[in-house]
């Protein structure tokens, strides 16, 4: 088994003026339901331009073998320009925007066949990472 | 404006040949902006006791908290240490995944809103001293004779799911929250209201406009995978 640990922080010295805010938070990807450490990995960039994702182009398509899985998502948008964003949907649910330099990271149901995850770039041409963390997948068999 | 930095790591010695390691941070701020985020739920932590399974799921955060197509930031953590428990979380109707024990996620959130249900009273006839007019639990007992002053005694309640404004007998109600909340059937009728006219002097409080509500599309919803006691922390960091 792997180990890979996710670790977060956030802090403000000044959003809460009567006290800093510092969470921190660190996970070890284990597969779903065990102490046994997530054993796959994908990850890539790509560019998005406004015209080609106009209407949301699939990150990653769900698969049957995800299908109560511990999948986990890390999406970021590379653009500098502060009005360029992603939009980033689950299947036909609006999640939110990914604005120049935001990034996410989130469990994926990747098992529901309505599930993929779609990109799209508003304002200008996106540049963007990805990488998903999972248990495993069902390859396509020869034909 | 407030500096907010979120930071994420990843790291592994031993998932792939090569050792993975990499860092990110970000500056949250307002859509299209370089100003910081300046608004917060604060952090927050809520259990899960609930044992009915229709009754498990929570709404963590309403659309109506943020600004819809903002740039607004979600943090949600599973303080769970059993391996197998697990929360559901939800856009709205849209299953996001599964967050086990320890896991976290941090992400953006578009809280696309519906729309406030609106009603207006006008309050008409003669009203007398004791005539009274309940409606989302409140009761409101004339103390006068004018039409005028039963609108304003309307107007200053609290009430826990309306908001008021007044202008002379017109009292307009809107809905704190976006949703169909049945109040208003048309434009023509409101549910739910009671009046009491003590000396049968024609006072009423007809509805003269209303329009119905629509519901939010992106509440966050988290579901909790059993029934003993789970923990959930969370915080929204929005425009």
């Amino acid at each position: 088994m792997a180990t890979t640990t996710a670790t977060l922080s956030i802090s403000s010295a000044d959003l809460l003026p009567s006290s800093p805010l510092s969470i921190s938070a660190s996970s070890t990807l284990m597969k779903a339901g065990t102490s046994v450490g997530l054993l796959m990995m994908e990850s890539g960039s790509g560019e998005l331009t406004v015209a080609a994702s106009n209407n949301g182009v699939v990150l990653k398509e769900a698969t049957t073998a995800g299908v109560g899985t511990a999948a986990k998502v890390y999406i970021c948008n590379k653009a500098t320009d502060p009005t360029y964003y992603i939009q980033i949907k689950l299947h036909d649910a609006i999640l939110g925007r990914l604005y120049a330099g935001d990034w996410m990271f989130m469990p994926w149901v990747q098992g529901d066949t309505d599930a993929e995850i779609s990109l799209e770039a508003e304002g200008g041409t996106c540049h963007y990472e990805w990488a998903i963390f999972k248990e495993g997948e069902t390859m396509v068999a020869r034909t | 404006m407030a500096t907010t930095t979120a930071t994420i790591t990843l790291s592994s010695a031993d998932l792939l040949s090569n050792v993975l390691s990499f860092s990110d941070t970000t500056t949250l701020s307002i859509a299209g902006s370089a100003t910081g985020l300046s608004l917060t739920s604060g952090l927050g932590k809520t259990n899960f006791t609930i044992a009915a399974p229709a009754s498990r799921s929570k709404i963590i955060y309403r659309a109506d908290d943020a600004a819809t197509s903002g740039a607004n930031k979600v943090y949600l953590k599973n303080l769970s240490a059993t391996p197998s428990e697990f929360f559901t979380v939800y856009i709205d109707q849209e299953e996001m995944g599964r967050l086990y024990a320890g896991d976290w996620a941090f992400f953006p959130w578009s809280a696309t809103q519906g729309t406030l249900e609106t009603f207006v009273v006008t309050a008409t006839g003669t009203v007398a001293v004791g005539d009274s007019w309940t409606f989302d639990g409140i009761t409101t007992t004339s103390t006068s004779t004018a039409l005028n002053t039963f609108a304003q005694q309307v107007d200053n309640e609290h009430y826990p799911n309306w908001t008021t404004s007044i202008s002379a007998a017109v009292v307009t109600f809107t809905a704190r929250q976006a949703g169909v909340n049945g109040v208003v059937t048309g434009t023509t009728a409101i549910t739910g209201d009671t009046l009491v006219d003590l000396a049968d002097s024609n006072f009423t409080m007809p509805i003269t406009s209303g329009a119905a509500g629509t519901r939010s599309e992106a509440d966050i919803v988290v579901e909790s995978s059993v029934v003993t006691t789970m923990d959930l922390e969370h915080i929204l960091i929005n425009e």
